[in-house]
C-alpha cells in the first residue's frame, strides 16, 4: 500500500491529483469528526443504561409515620432518579424528586398505608428504567 | 475485532488495487474506510462497557460478607505505655517498658533506691576574689594537677598615720623655733621658719628733677641736700645720681651718702667720670649701704674738680655744702653750712617686694600595697593672705606635682587651716621603694615685711588590706530530684599561703542562707597541698537540694598583706538516696476510637510483685488542673499492700477522670510507694494499663469471599427503630474484623444487624 501511494505521489500527470487528494483528507477529517460526535450521542444512553446499580439496604415499615421508607444505596457507575414507586404492581407517592449520586445513599418515604403482617412487593424504577425491589412482610 | 480489521485490510488492497483501474472511486473509499473506523469505536465501547459492568456485577456476586458476632462493651482495650517510664525516685533495674505492655512472664524490674550518684559542680560564682584559671566542671572532676584557682581580693584594711622625721630648708628660709616632734598633733604648738626675701624692688629718694640753676663745686668741697628716706624695711642705697658736669675737661666725683642727724658719712660710692655735658651721673656704692626708713639723709658728691652741680628751690637750710673736704678720703661734712637749695641729687635704693618661706618635710611610712593615702597639713603664717603652695613629692614621676593628687593650694593667714588631700589612684607613687616620702610647703607673699610659717601638724596617712579573702559558691545542677537520705560533700583544695582560715558551707534552701554551725558546715585552717574535707549532711538532707540544685561555698580568709590563691582540686557531692520508688508513665487514649464525649470514666490496672510487705503502693495519676499528681476522686486511694507476690492493683478514676486525662487523650500515670523506709524494696511490673469506660458497641465481621470488602452502612434494627450508621471499615478476604463503637447503644431488646458493603451486598446477624 506504501509502494502504490508513493507511486501516486510520484505520478507526474499533473497536480491537479494532489489537490483534490488533499481536500478529499480534509473532507474526511470533518465527516470524521461528526462521525464521532454522532456516536457519541447515540451511545451515551445506552452506556448510563447500563452502568445502573441500585441496591435497597433496608426497608422499613415505618409505623409511626405509617409509611414505607426505603433505604437506597447508589452503588453503580452513574446517578439515578427514581421516577416511580410502585408497591404491589400499583404507582405509589414518594418524597419526589430523589435523585442519588453515584456512592449516595437515603431514605425514599413511600406514602403508603401498609397492614401489619401483609406481603408487599416493592419495586423503585429509575428514569432509565432500572428496577430494585422485592417482596416484604410487614411487621 | 483483529479478524475485522483483517477483513477490512483486505476489502481495502482489493478496493484500491481496483481503483488503480477506476480513477473515480478515491472518495468512495475513504468514505468505506471511516464507516469501518466509526463501527469499530461503537462496537469496543459497547464491549468496554459490557466488560466493566458485567466484572462489577461479578464482584458483587463473589462478595460473601457475614457478621460473627455483635456484643455490647463497656471498656475499651488496654491502652499501655509507648515509652519508657520515668524513673522519679528510685532506679531502674532490667526489663523495659515493653515488658509491662501484656500480662506474661515479662516483667521489668525497679528498686526503691541502689545507686548513690556522684555530682560535680556545674558552675561558680565569685563572691570575694577574682578568677585566675581553671574550667568547671573540668578542673574540679579529678585530684590532678589542674585547679579551679581563685585569686584572694582585700576584705580588710589597716592604716598608718605618719609624721615627718625631718626638714629641709629651702631657698633662704630659716628655722626659728619648735621641734620636729611638734608636727605630730594638731594643737597648736609650732615649728616656725622665717621666709626670705625672695624679690626686690627699686626706688629713690632726692631730687630727681633738673635743676636751672648750678653751684660751682670745686675739687674737696662737698655739696648735697636733706632729704628724708621712704618708709620701706630693708632699703639698700645703690647709688647716688646727680645732674651736672664738669666746668672745663672731665673731672670725677664721688657720691657721698651722709647721715643727717650727726652728718657721719653712710657710705662714699665709686667715682664716676663727669663731662662737660650736663646730665645725670651716678655713683655706684661698691658696698651699698642699709638704709633706715623714715630717716634725713644728706645726699652730696665730691668732684675732684671744677664741677657744676644744678639745683632747684628749697626749703630753708635744705642744702649743705662743706668747703673744706677731701676728695680722696671724704670725711663727715659736720662744719657744712647751709642754704636754701635744693640740689639735683637723689639715692637709688632697693628693698625686698615679695618673701617666701619654703620648707620641705621627709618621713617613711611602711611599703605595703596601699589602697589610700591621706596627706594633711595644719599651719598658718604670722602674716595674712599668704599665697600657700602644699606638694607631696610623686616618686614616679619624679617631680612635685603641680595639680591634682599630690598638690593643694590656698591663702592661709594668721589662722591654722587644716589641708587634706584623699589618693586613691596610684597612691604607691608618693612613696620611694623604702617607703620615704616627703612634703613641701611654699609660702609667698607680695610684701615688703619679713613673716613666719607655722606648721602645727603634718601627717601622711597610708591606708592598705591588710586582709584577703577568696570566696567562691560552687553550684551543682542537673542533679536528680529524688528524695537524698545523705548527702556527702567532698572538698580537696589548697592555698598559696599558709593558714588561712577556711570555711566549707552548704546553702540551705529551707533557710535560704549558707549554714554557719552544725551540719553542712565546716572550718579549718589551711596546711600543705590537696587537703580532702568532707561534709555529710544526714539530718533533713532534702534541705540542702532543691530542683536538682545545690551550692556549696569555700572561703578562705587571711590577714596578710598579700594576695593568695584559693585552689581548689576536686569537689564532688554524694547523693545517697532514700528508699523510695516512683515511676511516672505516660500513656494516650485514643480518642479516635473512643472520642471523651462517650468515655464515662477510666481505669488503671496494674500487675504487678514486691520484694516486701512493709509498706503500701499507690497508682496516681497527673491532675492537670491540679498540676500534680493525685488520686483525688479515685474509688480507692488507700492504696494497696502487696503480698510479695504477683498482685493485680486496679482504680477506677469515677467521675473525677476528665482532670486526668487532657484533651488529646493524654494520661500520665504514676505508680508509688507510701515514703522512705528501712528496706529496699524491688518492684516488679508485668502489666500497667489504662482503658476507658464506655457504653458502645463491637461487632465482629468475617469476609468469606474472594475480594475485600469495604462495610459503608451499618444497621440496628428492632421493633421500633431501623437505625443507620455510616462506617468505613475493611474487610480483607478470608479475614475477622473487629469494630467497636462508643456511640452506638445496643437494644435491650431483640434486634437485627446489619452490614451494607460497597458493592451493594448485604449481611445480616439477629441478635435474640
Amino acid at each position: 500500500m506504501t509502494f502504490q501511494i508513493r507511486k501516486l505521489l510520484h505520478d507526474k500527470h499533473a497536480i491537479t491529483p494532489v489537490l483534490s487528494s488533499l481536500l478529499l483528507t480534509v473532507v474526511a477529517v470533518a465527516a470524521m469528526a461528526l462521525a464521532t460526535t454522532a456516536t457519541y450521542v447515540i451511545t451515551i444512553n445506552l452506556r448510563e443504561n447500563m452502568s445502573e446499580r441500585v441496591v435497597i439496604e433496608d426497608l422499613w415499615f415505618n409505623n409511626q409515620t405509617s409509611s414505607v421508607d426505603v433505604y437506597l444505596r447508589n452503588v453503580g457507575k452513574v446517578a439515578i432518579h427514581v421516577s416511580a414507586v410502585y408497591i404491589n404492581h400499583t404507582s405509589q407517592d414518594f418524597d419526589s424528586p430523589f435523585d442519588l449520586e453515584i456512592g449516595a445513599h437515603d431514605w425514599l418515604i413511600i406514602s403508603y398505608s401498609w397492614v401489619s403482617g401483609g406481603i408487599y412487593y416493592v419495586d423503585i424504577v429509575t428514569s432509565r428504567g432500572f428496577h430494585v425491589g422485592g417482596y416484604y412482610k410487614a411487621p | 475485532m483483529w479478524t475485522l480489521l483483517r477483513v477490512g485490510g483486505f476489502m481495502l488492497e482489493a478496493i484500491i488495487k481496483r481503483l488503480r483501474h477506476d480513477r473515480r472511486g478515491i472518495s468512495t473509499v475513504i468514505v468505506v474506510m471511516l464507516s469501518l473506523i466509526l463501527i469499530v469505536i461503537i462496537v469496543g465501547n459497547v464491549v468496554l462497557w459490557s466488560y466493566q459492568m458485567n466484572q462489577l456485577d461479578w464482584e458483587r456476586i463473589e462478595e460473601n460478607i457475614g457478621i460473627i458476632n455483635t456484643e455490647r462493651i463497656n471498656r475499651s482495650s488496654w491502652f499501655v505505655t509507648p515509652n519508657e517510664y520515668s524513673v522519679v525516685d528510685g532506679s531502674h533495674v532490667s526489663g523495659n517498658y515493653t515488658d509491662t505492655q501484656a500480662v506474661d512472664s515479662n516483667y521489668e524490674r525497679f528498686t526503691e533506691a541502689l545507686a548513690t550518684p556522684t555530682y560535680y559542680p556545674s558552675g561558680c560564682n565569685f563572691l570575694s576574689g577574682t578568677y585566675l584559671s581553671g574550667t568547671i566542671p573540668n578542673s574540679v572532676l579529678a585530684v590532678d594537677s589542674d585547679y579551679f584557682i581563685t585569686r584572694s581580693a582585700g576584705t580588710a584594711s589597716a592604716t598608718i598615720a605618719y609624721n615627718p622625721s625631718s626638714y629641709n630648708l629651702l631657698g633662704s628660709t630659716a628655722f626659728v623655733s619648735g621641734t620636729i616632734s611638734d608636727l605630730t598633733s594638731n594643737n597648736g604648738v609650732y615649728m616656725t621658719f622665717r621666709s626670705y626675701a625672695s624679690q626686690t624692688s627699686s626706688g629713690t629718694f632726692g631730687y630727681a628733677t633738673a635743676g636751672g640753676s648750678y653751684n660751682t663745686v670745686n675739687a674737696n668741697e662737698m655739696y648735697g641736700s636733706v632729704f628724708t628716706s621712704s618708709a620701706y624695711s630693708g632699703m639698700i642705697v645703690q647709688n647716688v645720681t646727680f645732674r651736672g658736669r664738669a666746668g672745663s675737661g672731665a673731672t670725677n666725683v664721688k657720691g657721698v651718702l651722709v647721715r643727717y642727724s650727726d652728718l657721719a658719712i653712710v657710705a662714699v660710692g665709686n667715682p664716676v667720670s663727669v663731662s662737660t655735658t650736663l646730665s645725670w651721673y651716678t655713683s655706684v656704692f661698691s658696698s651699698p649701704p642699709s638704709l633706715s626708713a623714715n630717716t634725713q639723709y644728706v645726699i652730696m658728691l665730691i668732684p675732684s674738680g671744677n664741677t657744676r652741680l644744678y639745683y632747684g628751690s628749697g626749703s630753708a637750710n635744705q642744702g649743705y655744702y662743706d668747703s673744706s673736704n677731701s676728695y680722696a678720703t671724704p670725711t663727715n661734712p659736720t662744719d657744712a653750712s647751709t642754704n636754701n637749695h635744693q640740689y639735683s641729687i637723689y639715692c637709688t635704693f632697693t628693698y625686698p617686694s615679695q618673701y617666701t618661706c619654703e620648707v620641705e618635710f621627709t618621713g617613711t611610712a611602711n611599703t605595703e600595697s596601699w589602697t589610700q593615702l591621706n596627706w594633711t597639713i595644719d599651719s598658718s603664717f604670722t602674716t595674712d593672705s599668704v599665697t600657700a603652695t602644699l606638694q607631696l613629692y610623686n616618686y614616679h614621676t619624679g617631680s612635685y606635682p603641680t595639680s591634682g593628687d599630690g598638690y593643694l593650694s590656698d591663702t592661709i593667714g594668721t589662722t591654722d587651716i587644716t589641708k587634706t588631700q584623699t589618693i586613691t589612684i596610684n597612691p604607691t607613687y608618693y612613696r620611694d621603694a623604702s617607703g620615704n616620702w616627703k612634703i613641701k610647703v611654699k609660702g609667698v607673699k607680695t610684701t615688703n615685711s619679713q613673716f613666719d610659717f607655722r606648721a602645727d601638724w603634718i601627717e601622711f596617712k597610708s591606708t592598705y588590706y591588710d586582709q584577703y579573702t577568696a570566696s567562691t559558691e560552687f553550684t551543682f545542677s542537673n542533679m536528680g530530684t529524688q528524695t537524698p537520705t545523705q548527702l556527702n560533700f567532698t572538698v580537696i583544695s589548697e592555698y598559696d599561703i599558709s593558714n588561712a582560715s577556711v570555711t566549707v558551707q552548704i546553702w540551705n534552701y529551707s533557710s535560704s542562707a549558707y549554714v554557719t554551725s552544725g551540719e553542712g558546715y565546716l572550718t579549718y585552717l589551711s596546711s600543705g597541698s590537696n587537703e580532702t574535707k568532707l561534709l555529710s549532711i544526714n539530718i533533713n538532707p532534702q534541705s540542702y537540694v532543691s530542683n536538682g540544685n545545690a551550692k556549696i561555698k569555700i572561703t578562705g580568709v587571711k590577714s596578710t598583706t598579700s594576695q593568695y590563691s584559693q585552689k581548689i582540686n576536686q569537689i564532688k557531692l554524694y547523693y545517697k538516696l532514700a528508699n523510695i520508688l516512683s515511676v511516672n508513665g505516660v500513656y494516650s487514649i485514643d480518642l479516635s476510637g473512643y472520642p471523651l464525649a462517650y468515655i464515662q470514666s477510666i481505669e488503671i490496672q496494674l500487675r504487678y510483685r514486691a520484694s516486701d510487705s512493709s509498706e503500701r503502693w499507690y497508682l496516681k495519676a497527673y491532675n492537670w488542673t491540679k498540676a500534680a499528681y493525685s488520686d483525688d476522686g479515685f474509688n480507692s486511694t488507700a492504696g494497696q499492700i502487696p503480698t510479695t507476690g504477683w498482685d493485680y492493683y486496679t482504680v477506677n478514676l469515677t467521675t473525677s477522670w476528665r482532670s486526668y486525662v487532657w484533651n488529646n487523650g493524654t494520661l500520665y500515670v504514676q505508680f508509688a510507694d507510701q515514703g522512705p523506709d528501712s528496706s529496699s524494696t524491688i518492684i516488679d511490673i508485668d502489666f500497667l494499663g489504662v482503658r476507658a469506660v464506655i457504653d458502645g458497641a463491637r461487632f465482629l465481621f468475617r469476609n468469606d469471599g474472594a475480594l475485600t470488602s469495604h462495610l459503608v452502612s451499618l444497621w440496628i434494627i428492632n421493633a421500633t427503630v431501623h437505625q443507620h450508621y455510616n462506617i468505613d471499615v475493611f474487610v480483607n478476604s478470608g479475614e475477622n474484623a473487629t469494630y467497636t463503637r462508643v456511640d452506638l447503644h445496643l437494644p435491650a431488646d431483640n434486634f437485627i444487624v446489619k452490614v451494607v458493603t460497597e458493592r451493594g451486598n448485604t449481611a445480616v446477624l439477629a441478635s435474640h
